[in-house]
C-alpha cells in the first residue's frame, strides 16, 4: 500500500507539472525539481493514501481509456511501475 | 529590483531546456511579487509609498489567501513577499505557511529589523527560497538619517541569526547621497557573510508621482565609479558595451519597435497593497483590482503591452546611450502622461555609462562634460 509524502505539492507551470517539496528551498544547484507531464499528475492524483498497486493501475487504467488488450494492460502497468518507482525513490510515495 | 526579478526569472527559466524555451516566447506569469502591506517599522526618505505607508489598510489574510490561490492557479511559481515591511504582519507566519503549501517557491522582501521567532521556527521546517535584505547604510548615524531609526544593530543582529540558521539569504541597497559614504563598509559586511551584494542607484518616484525620491539620487560619476568596483555591475556594463542600439536603423526601415525594452505582463506580476494586480512595480497605475475581476482576466488584459509600438516622437529610438539607460516609460507615463517623454536625470546616467563604457572615457572627463552641459 503506498502514502503520499505530504510535503509534495503537484503544481501545474506551464507547460509542466512539478512536485514541489515544500521543506526544500531550491536556491541551490542540489536540489532539483521533480518535473514531469500530463500524465504524471494523472498518476500522482491517482495515488490516494492506502492504495495497493493494483488499485492504482485500475484507477488510473479506468481514467485514461476504454481500451481493456491485455498488450496495452501490460504495457500501462510497466509505465506506471517505473514511474512509482521513481516516486519512491524521491521519497515522494512510501510503501507500507 | 529589475535585476532582482531577472534573476529570478533567469532560475526559473534553468529548469530545464524544453521549459526554457517555452516559457521565454509564451506568456506565463511565473514571478509574483506581493505587498502583504503599506506599513512599515521604518520611515524611510526614499519610499515609494509615501503617505501611503500610515494612511492605507491592510489586506485581510483571507484577501490574502484568496489571491494565493489565484496566482497558484495561474501557474506562479515564485512569490516575493514583501511591504512596507511583511515582517509587521501579525500573522506572517500563518500567510507564509500557507504560501509554501500551496507550492510557491517563496522569496521575502525584509528590511531585516525584527524577524519575529515563529518565521525562524518556519524556516527549519519550510525553507525560503531566499531572503533579500535591504541595507541602509553601516552605521546607526545613516540609519537614523535615512530610515529615522538607529536600528543598524538590529539588522547584524539578523543577519547572525539567518548565518547561524544557515538561510539563504543576502542584501541590497538603494545607494544615495546619504549612504554613499558607507558603500565599502556595506560591501565588507557582505563578505563577512559570504552573501551576495546587490545595489541600485535609480531613485524611483512615488506611487504618486511626487519627485522628492529622485533628490536623493547619487552623481553619474559617483555611480560608474561603484559599478566599476562592483564585479557583477561591471559584467553587466561591459556586456551593454557591446551593444549598438540597432533601432534607429530598424525604425527607418518600418520595422516594429518596442516601446518597452523590458518584458511587462509576459512574466511577472505585481500584487499591491490594495489587491491590485500590476505588470510592474512601475506599472501601478494601469492595475485592476482582483476583487473586482479575476486574476487571469486581469493578465489577460497586459497581453498588449508587449506590442506597444515607439513612435517617432521616441527620443529613446536613435539614442546612442539608449541600451545603458534605465528609463521606465511606464514611470514616465506616471510623471507626465506620456509614456515615451524622457527623464534628464535618468538621461544623465546613460550618457555617462555610455561615456565610460562605450567611449571608454575617464571618469575626470566625464564629469568635466557633465558639468559643462549644467
Amino acid at each position: 500500500m503506498y502514502k503520499k509524502n505530504s510535503n509534495i505539492v503537484l503544481r501545474k507551470i506551464y507547460p509542466s507539472y512539478f512536485l514541489v517539496d515544500i521543506t526544500k528551498c531550491y536556491n541551490n544547484t542540489k536540489q532539483k525539481m521533480f518535473i514531469t507531464d500530463e500524465v504524471g499528475a494523472e498518476i500522482w492524483n491517482t495515488i490516494n493514501c492506502g492504495d495497493s498497486f493494483e488499485q492504482v493501475f485500475d484507477k488510473f487504467l479506468e481514467k485514461i481509456t476504454d481500451e481493456k488488450t491485455a498488450d496495452f494492460k501490460d504495457c500501462v502497468k510497466t509505465d506506471l511501475q517505473e514511474f512509482i518507482q521513481r516516486l519512491s525513490e524521491q521519497e515522494y510515495i512510501y510503501e507500507v | 529590483m529589475e535585476e532582482y526579478e531577472n534573476e529570478l526569472l533567469e532560475k526559473v527559466l534553468q529548469i530545464d531546456e524544453y521549459n526554457n524555451e517555452i516559457w521565454k516566447h509564451n506568456r506565463q506569469p511565473l514571478v509574483a511579487t506581493f505587498e502583504l502591506t503599506p506599513h512599515c517599522n521604518l520611515n524611510c526618505i526614499h519610499c515609494y509609498l509615501g503617505s501611503h505607508r500610515v494612511t492605507d489598510d491592510d489586506l485581510s489574510f483571507v484577501q490574502i489567501t484568496n489571491i494565493l490561490d489565484q496566482l497558484a492557479e495561474a501557474g506562479v511559481l515564485h512569490l516575493a513577499l514583501t511591504g512596507g515591511e511583511c515582517t509587521i504582519r501579525k500573522d506572517l507566519p500563518d500567510v507564509y505557511e500557507y504560501a509554501k503549501k500551496k507550492g510557491f517557491l517563496v522569496t521575502i522582501f525584509t528590511n531585516g529589523v525584527h524577524i519575529p521567532e515563529k518565521m525562524y521556527q518556519l524556516f527549519k521546517k519550510y525553507p525560503p527560497f531566499y531572503i533579500d535584505i535591504s541595507l541602509y547604510g553601516a552605521s546607526e548615524e545613516t540609519y537614523e538619517t535615512i530610515t529615522g531609526k538607529r536600528v543598524f544593530g538590529n539588522v547584524l543582529q539578523t543577519f547572525d541569526r539567518l548565518y547561524e540558521e544557515g538561510i539563504v539569504f543576502g542584501i541590497k541597497t538603494p545607494i544615495m547621497k546619504q549612504n554613499q559614504q558607507d558603500y565599502e563598509a556595506m560591501c565588507k559586511i557582505a563578505e563577512r557573510y559570504s552573501i551576495p551584494y546587490r545595489t541600485g542607484y535609480v531613485m524611483l518616484s512615488t506611487i504618486d508621482a511626487e519627485d522628492y525620491p529622485i533628490e536623493f539620487m547619487i552623481s553619474a560619476t559617483k555611480m560608474i565609479e561603484i559599478e566599476v568596483g562592483d564585479s557583477v555591475m561591471t559584467e553587466i556594463g561591459f556586456k551593454d558595451a557591446d551593444i549598438n542600439n540597432p533601432w534607429g536603423e530598424r525604425f527607418k526601415n518600418g520595422e516594429f519597435v518596442p516601446l518597452f525594452i523590458c518584458n511587462p505582463g509576459v512574466n511577472d506580476v505585481i500584487v499591491d497593497f490594495k489587491g491590485n494586480i500590476c505588470p510592474c512595480a512601475g506599472y501601478r497605475h494601469i492595475g485592476k483590482n482582483i476583487f473586482e475581476s479575476s486574476f487571469k482576466v486581469i493578465w489577460d488584459s497586459f497581453a498588449y503591452l508587449k506590442k506597444i509600438p515607439a513612435t517617432k516622437a521616441n527620443k529613446c529610438i536613435h539614442c546612442e546611450s539608449r541600451f545603458f539607460c534605465r528609463v521606465c516609460p511606464a514611470e514616465q507615463e506616471l510623471k507626465t502622461g506620456n509614456l515615451e517623454s524622457v527623464s534628464p536625470e535618468i538621461c544623465k546616467f546613460a550618457h555617462a555609462k555610455k561615456m565610460y563604457y562605450k567611449d571608454q572615457m575617464s571618469l575626470d572627463n566625464i564629469l568635466e562634460i557633465i558639468n559643462r552641459k549644467k
